[in-house]
């Protein structure tokens, strides 16, 4: 008896085919047996690839998404999963019945992303993901967004901000549900995590079920900033922005949202309307003087023009949560490296998460030491920030001035809280509640809000800038 | 962004994800001395796990508890003297603690054994500044950046800084580092800054004076290029033309409003423009 082995494609799983053939007298006999086993490979590799290889377009599904990134007033990226390889292509327009627009990459993927150009400031645009002329979601309400306003302009804003949101469980959920009964289902302007965005290690996986599966309507229809955190930073490493992390955000690089482009997405900034947002890396890139990251900051902070400067990274400066600013080195580096620039330049408020708790301080500035060498000069006004209480803290100039004071805020309880003592003194209020905060922005009055579980407002302040006097519209909320 | 990079450069933290994963749960509720106080329980029933004495020598580094950081490393390398890790560990935590020889002992061994880590050749290339040997850190940072797809701009920046400390030879090596940091990362005012440095140091009047045009095109804030265009103009000999430009450096300043002005780096502007200008 003759073995013959043949070993099937490679694309196939590996297959080893043993045929046991007669023992070949004659040609004619070898020749039959052959032409048998080519017809049946033949067969074989037709099924095969109808079968698993040739893209099925028309099973492909979204698996992920879609969800809005780096938005800007004429642009922002879209971006999705599908569960098989497909091309990609979104049309939009500003009508959900009349999707007139479309953008398109040929290339077949599972990694959608595609950038809308040419877009209208302050303009809402509906839009849906295709396929083949096929619609495979949107062109409805739940898929629309709304540009931002021109860099400059005065324009209410509303920001919703999550901190340490990534525990995926009900926790997670009833901040989110929270957020929806206070604001009544509207969609923010935008939104920000604050890291720790995907519990225990920002693998894929849990990204999906952390961000993804849990706030599906606020991905379609907000663009969604972040800051890498140190669970992020598990599996992500801002030293080559690779990783999940980095391969599920688009953030800016070359500074094309506003301000200075940092070449890298671990740190970047953005203007909205009149505000600049400045997002730092506060866990995984070098904070030391000299550092790329402050030296870009503070070209960042000397360029911009905008009337507001909102920071915001991972480990907070200031905190008696369940980290301790006093003795954990990315908190203090963050506090004596990176807020003297911030404060020189008239940062106004600046947020974190990392502690499991809601802290938030007085209008200070000029603390940059351990929690024990806080002085009352560097407290610029210890009342509670309340427009109905002792009033909102006020900073006198309209723009950006230095040392006028900053709230500094820490919001990581929007998926879990933990005890910790709670009693930084540059704090005002410390609470160990589960909630979000909210912030709106206009005409020199910054309000914040902190939201519970349950939609009620646990805390809030205002900052107001330029001595603009309160009409009776603001007094009324 | 879509990244889909093959070269894991940070095998050291591929290592730490597993560590964390297999060896050590998450820790999504507690601060620092709750993790360290959980571990050390896992430590009392599985001394023998080199793991675990390496999670907890981080999570006390991150405490600034460096003593008891190196005591857990040193433990761990006992456990496991061939664990290449170990000495990825002890490197980052003698350079922290000042031991200079003794941390390029340790990279040196984890380099030995593990030779695509653009993390170890970065910390490597530290200690070997600090060892005053620039050139061997320069090749270093070299090798970091060959390893790293994406190299953020820190590790140009710290190789030109080598090589500008191994002396004027070796500025123009320098230069072409940040050039290859505006190539690849982008042009950068962080990169352009540096290079301006140098070639003002090397006397390369004529280039700085090139960056300096096109950065002062490309910038909304054009006072400190004025005064450094004025600065180069003293030192190529060109003082009438330098005085020109001081003035309209501070004529620049002087129509930002006034809150512009106060800030700390602009007022100190002022306070040099003044001073140029014997005003």
């Amino acid at each position: 008896m003759r073995e013959v082995n043949l070993h099937i494609s490679s694309n196939a799983p590996g297959l080893l085919k043993r045929i046991k053939t007669g023992h070949q007298t004659t040609d004619r006999t070898a020749g039959k047996s052959f032409r048998r086993v080519r017809r049946g490979l033949v067969l074989f590799t037709i099924v095969y690839l109808l079968l698993f290889q040739i893209p099925q377009v028309s099973a492909a599904g979204i698996t992920r998404g879609p969800y809005l990134q780096q938005g800007t007033s004429t642009s922002v990226v879209l971006r999705w999963r599908t569960d098989a390889p497909a091309d990609s292509r979104v049309i939009y327009g500003l009508n959900p019945s009349a999707l007139t627009y479309n953008i398109e990459q040929p290339t077949y993927t599972t990694e959608h992303e595609l950038q809308l150009t040419g877009l209208k400031p302050d303009t809402k645009y509906y839009y849906a993901i295709d396929t083949y002329d096929v619609v495979m979601t949107g062109g409805d309400e739940a898929h629309s967004f709304v540009t931002a306003p021109p860099a400059g302009t005065n324009t209410p804003t509303r920001v919703w901000i999550l901190g340490d949101s990534g525990s995926a469980g009900p926790d997670a959920e009833a901040v989110r549900d929270g957020y929806v009964a206070y604001s009544n289902g509207q969609t923010p302007d935008f939104w920000i995590m604050l890291g720790d965005n995907a519990y225990g290690d920002g693998l894929d996986d849990e990204y999906q079920t952390a961000v993804f599966d849990m706030y599906p309507g606020f991905l379609k229809s907000s663009v969604l900033w972040s800051t890498i955190g140190n669970h992020d930073g598990h599996s992500a490493y801002s030293y080559d922005m690779s990783g999940p992390y980095y391969d599920i955000f688009t953030l800016p690089t070359d500074g094309s949202a506003g301000g200075v482009p940092s070449g890298t997405e671990a740190y970047y900034s953005f203007d909205y309307g009149n505000i600049h947002f400045i997002c730092l890396d506060s866990f995984d890139s070098d904070r030391g003087p000299g550092s790329a990251m402050l030296a870009w900051l503070e070209q960042d902070l000397l360029e911009t023009t905008q009337d507001w400067i909102i920071a915001f990274w991972h480990h907070p400066p200031y905190s008696k949560g369940s980290h301790d600013s006093d003795e954990e080195n990315e908190l203090i580096e963050m506090r004596e490296y990176a807020l003297p620039i911030l404060e020189d330049y008239g940062v106004d408020l600046v947020l974190s998460g990392h502690s499991h708790s809601y802290e938030r301080s007085f209008l200070i500035d000029g603390h940059y030491g351990s929690s024990d060498t806080l002085t009352g000069n560097m407290i610029v006004d210890s009342g509670d920030g309340d427009e109905y209480g002792t009033g909102a803290y006020k900073k006198l100039t309209g723009g950006t001035a230095p040392h006028e004071g900053a709230v500094y805020v820490v919001a990581g309880s929007s998926g879990k809280i933990s005890e910790a003592p709670l009693d930084h003194p540059v704090m005002y209020r410390s609470l160990l509640n589960l909630g979000s905060l909210e912030l709106n922005i206009s005409d020199g009055f910054l309000d914040a809000r902190f939201i519970g579980t349950d939609g009620a407002i646990l805390d809030s302040f205002t900052i107001n800038k330029g001595n603009v006097p309160l009409s009776g519209a603001a007094l009324q909320g | 962004m879509i990244n889909s990079s093959t070269k894991t450069y940070i095998t050291c933290a591929l290592c730490t994800v597993l560590l964390l994963v297999f060896s050590v749960p998450a820790f999504p509720h507690s601060g620092l001395p709750e993790q360290i106080a959980e571990i050390s329980l896992r430590i009392a029933e599985d001394t023998g796990n080199p793991y675990l004495y390496m999670k907890r020598g981080e999570l006390y580094r991150n405490h600034q508890d460096r003593a008891k950081a190196r005591s857990d490393f040193e433990m761990a390398g006992k456990i496991a003297p061939d664990l290449p890790l170990v000495h990825l560990f002890l490197g980052k935590i003698n350079l922290e603690s000042g031991n200079i020889v003794a941390a390029k002992s340790a990279l040196d061994k984890y380099l030995g054994h593990i030779t695509d880590n653009a993390g170890a050749y970065d910390l490597r290339a530290r200690i070997l500044i600090q060892m005053q040997k620039p050139l061997q850190a320069a090749n270093d940072y070299t090798r970091a950046i060959e390893l790293t797809a994406n190299p953020k701009p820190d590790l140009f920046l710290a190789r030109a800084r080598a090589l500008a400390a191994a002396g004027p030879p070796h500025i123009s090596e320098a230069i072409h580092s940040l050039e290859r940091g505006m190539h690849q990362v982008g042009p950068l005012v962080v990169f352009h800054e540096a290079a301006l440095e140098l070639e003002i140091r090397d006397k390369r009047f004529k280039s700085a004076l090139k960056r300096i045009d096109d950065l002062i095109s490309d910038s909304a804030r054009k006072e400190k290029w004025m005064e450094k265009r004025g600065n180069v103009l003293l030192l190529a000999g060109h003082p009438d033309d330098a005085k020109e430009e001081f003035k309209k450096a501070l004529q620049s300043l002087e129509e930002l409003p006034s809150h512009r002005r106060n800030v700390r780096a602009q007022a100190a502007l002022e306070a040099r423009l003044r001073a140029h200008l014997g005003s």
